[in-house]
């Protein structure tokens, strides 16, 4: 994995610039949170870098890039759908779509587009439907909340003495 | 979460335990002369002997015959239910009694397996710790060995409990809540010294602060503990200039922790353990200065653990290059003088020679192919020649990291280097071997507020990236000169470590290979591929006079560095034992 400063800054503008060529429409993101926080925390992986609050750093792998803060995120749901679906390039951030970069439909390249040490990382492939129940999950439950909560723990995990919230208990 | 013992089981232990006062005891006696002629087919404790050496006279399998080398036995081991991180790492090494083996797995818990038929690894007990096996727990799950004391084998827990267990029965012993601050827990193997035990506390990362403790070896009560940051007014706490920062109390959760087995000098009775990072690793400004006692060799009175001197390889810093690995201790003549010395592959890519009685600086030499964190080391103080004690944030060759900075590739990599794979010397050749990782990576500073950091939550301040292709290398030091008289290159990152005979190297890669190397040119003699991972080191024993190699395999983890066919890896973990018929 190479990242560079200039390519994660270059890639990044793609992904905030680029026109939505295809992809989850508006209509089509309506999915279940409950469904999404079990892929949030089992099928996608995505408790490895970015921790089971989404804030980058709480319960994130020792050895794990540290992933965004989805707490504090200004992604709407098509952006953040795109996201999970393409990664974004030039970070640690993989894709979920096992179809992406084999078109355009992601930020309008293909896997021949970049170099080799440059090349959008592959991630646990996430079907359509729960890359929307992802999106839904994050928006119901993660977006715009401020601290982890020893409450919000327990219900993530679905179990009130879940050694991950230990740390919030004595607090 | 501790499993609770009623005073029925505890009176039925203590008529197991004397039943089996007829079995072999492993005395303080029989652990000073681990390396004597009548240990030889023994591995009474992690790193064989005092000296770390982990050198084994056998010399049955040798560099004529080691290309015969076949499979004796294997034993599938439990253990791989994950934590919040995912299924853990096998990195222990198995102890052998007298065709007796106790080995840990990922959780720690302890397993007596009998090796004397030489034919079959057959289990007679799993020690049940009690430690809650929570999935969610954001704990990294590796044990790195058992200590034999008495009549018992000792493990030290993820959960910060030590726990004995009766080598004969396999029932509890005695069970203590070492740990007891959010985040402590323990990875490395105690040390059996004297009555003591000595457990390092290792989860520095969890912003949490480093200890060595000494506890009584049939109780577990604590006699003794160190703490590895000092709290104000302490000697070192100079070095921690928390007030800078807003921040007073930066030093309660600066790291330095001890996640791999010191040594011991009996001549002196001094223990010399690494130490780990500061806390955070990626960000200097949130803990400004030296961060005493990080990143250092530090030698402690056994019987007190008062600190005798300390040796602070890479001051102020920020590439997590900690030394939390193993401190050789050997007798050796540099520059026609005969000296008393402690050797270290520093995980910054420096191979360190130090007067063992007095910490003072030697000698070293850069053994990792690619380094361009320091220009050098000064040859007086063994500082690197960047370091400026006046400074409070250092600033290293390739540029400081800091809050708004742009991020730095430097080499060798944050995990090395040798990290906490064992190393291992030849007292007969003065050659010594490390194995460990090639390449470099980026780093880069995030700050964090003072008041979002919480023990028991993994605190980086940054974060990093490999910047090229990650490989291995085993690479041979002559420490009388501190050249380098040999290096093996491999595909991956070593993280297994080397054990070394009379004239053969052994070690595992992450791709399941096991490989025997010629000690003096490193060449390869044989390897066999068994499809676990190797993250622990090789060991050798022999029963009725026969020499036999075992190891643990177990995943890979998070740990292929980039490399494919590493992450399609499947879960197992197993002991292989391999002989020569």
């Amino acid at each position: 994995m190479h990242v560079t400063r200039l390519a994660a800054t270059m890639l990044l503008s793609i992904a905030l610039t680029a026109p939505l060529t295809k992809g989850l429409q508006a209509e089509e993101l309506l999915g279940d949170p409950d469904r999404g926080k079990y892929v949030f925390r089992s099928a996608g992986d995505c408790m490895r870098c970015h921790g089971w609050p989404a804030d980058g750093r709480t319960g994130v792998h020792l050895r794990a890039p540290p992933g965004s803060n989805l707490r504090d995120s200004a992604l709407d749901a098509e952006a953040l759908a795109e996201v999970v679906r393409c990664g974004r390039p030039g970070t640690a951030m993989p894709y979920h779509d096992r179809q992406a970069y084999k078109d355009e439909a992601c930020y309008g390249m293909t896997m021949s587009d970049f170099d080799e040490d440059d090349r959008p990382i592959q991630g646990k492939s996430i079907r359509d439907e729960d890359i929307a129940n992802v999106v839904a999950y994050l928006q119901a439950h993660v977006i715009g909340r401020g601290k982890p909560t020893l409450e919000e723990c327990g219900e993530f995990f679905d179990d009130p003495e879940a050694g991950a919230c230990d740390f919030l208990r004595q607090r | 979460m501790k499993m609770k013992y009623s005073y029925a089981v505890l009176a039925a232990m203590t008529a197991a335990g004397m039943a089996s006062a007829g079995f072999a005891q492993v005395t303080s006696e029989r652990l000073l002369a681990a390396s004597s002629e009548e240990e030889a087919g023994n591995w009474l404790m992690v790193h064989r002997n005092y000296d770390s050496n982990r050198f084994s006279p056998l010399n049955d399998i040798n560099a004529e015959n080691a290309s015969d080398m076949d499979l004796a036995f294997a034993v599938p081991i439990g253990g791989l239910e994950p934590s919040g991180f995912g299924a853990g790492y096998m990195e222990g090494t198995p102890l052998v009694d007298n065709g007796m083996m106790y080995i840990s797995d990922p959780w720690g818990t302890p397993y007596k397996i009998d090796v004397s038929s030489g034919t079959k690894g057959q289990i007679l007990w799993v020690c049940d710790t009690g430690l809650e096996k929570d999935p969610t727990a954001g704990v990294l799950l590796a044990n790195r060995g058992l200590a034999l004391h008495g009549d018992n084998v000792v493990t030290a827990l993820n959960d910060g409990r030590v726990v004995a267990c009766n080598t004969e029965t396999g029932e509890v012993a005695w069970d203590k809540q070492l740990a007891t601050e959010p985040g402590e827990g323990f990875t490395a193997a105690p040390l059996a010294v004297g009555d003591n035990l000595l457990i390092g506390q290792s989860y520095g990362d969890w912003a949490t602060r480093g200890w060595l403790a000494a506890v009584d070896g049939e109780t577990g009560e604590e006699v003794w503990r160190f703490f590895t940051v000092p709290e104000p007014g302490q000697p070192g706490s100079e070095t921690w200039l928390c007030e800078e920062t807003g921040n007073p109390d930066c030093w309660k959760t600066g790291g330095a922790a001890l996640w791999v087995t010191g040594s011991y000098d009996p001549e002196t009775n001094t223990t010399f353990w690494g130490t780990g990072n500061p806390v955070p690793m990626f960000d200097p400004e949130f803990r400004p200065g030296d961060n005493l006692y990080s990143n250092s060799t530090i030698a402690l009175d056994a019987d007190t653990g008062e600190l005798k001197w300390h040796f602070q390889y890479t001051p102020g810093d920020y590439m997590d290059y900690d030394e939390v690995g193993i401190q050789l201790l050997m007798d050796t003549t540099v520059d026609g003088e005969e000296r008393k010395v402690l050797s270290h592959f520093g995980r910054n890519g420096i191979f360190y020679t130090l007067d063992r009685n007095s910490g003072a600086y030697i000698q070293s030499a850069q053994y990792v192919t690619e380094l361009n964190w320091t220009e050098g080391v000064d040859p007086k103080t063994g500082m690197p020649v960047e370091y400026d004690p006046s400074k409070s944030l250092q600033t290293y060759a390739q540029g400081v990291i800091s809050r708004g900075s742009d991020n730095v590739d430097t080499c060798p990599h944050i995990t090395g280097g040798v990290n906490y794979y064992p190393t291992a010397y030849n007292p007969n050749t003065g050659i010594a071997y490390g194995a460990g990782q090639e390449g470099c990576s980026e780093i880069g500073t995030q700050e964090m507020a003072a008041d979002d950091v919480l023990p028991g939550v993994i605190f980086l301040g940054g974060t990093y990236a490999s910047s090229n292709e990650q490989t291995g290398s085993i690479t041979a030091m002559d420490v009388s000169t501190s050249e380098q008289v040999a290096k093996q290159n491999m595909p991956y990152p070593n993280h297994s470590g080397v054990l070394v005979t009379p004239e053969v190297v052994f070690s595992g890669s992450l791709d399941g290979t096991l490989g025997a190397y010629d000690a003096t040119t490193l060449e390869p003699l044989w390897s066999v591929n068994t499809g676990t991972s190797f993250r622990s080191p090789p060991m050798t024993y022999a029963v009725d006079g026969k020499q036999y190699v075992a190891i643990l395999g177990g995943p890979v983890g998070g740990n292929a560095n980039g490399h494919a066919e590493l992450e399609v890896m499947q879960q197992a973990n197993m002991l292989w034992v391999f002989t020569v018929n």
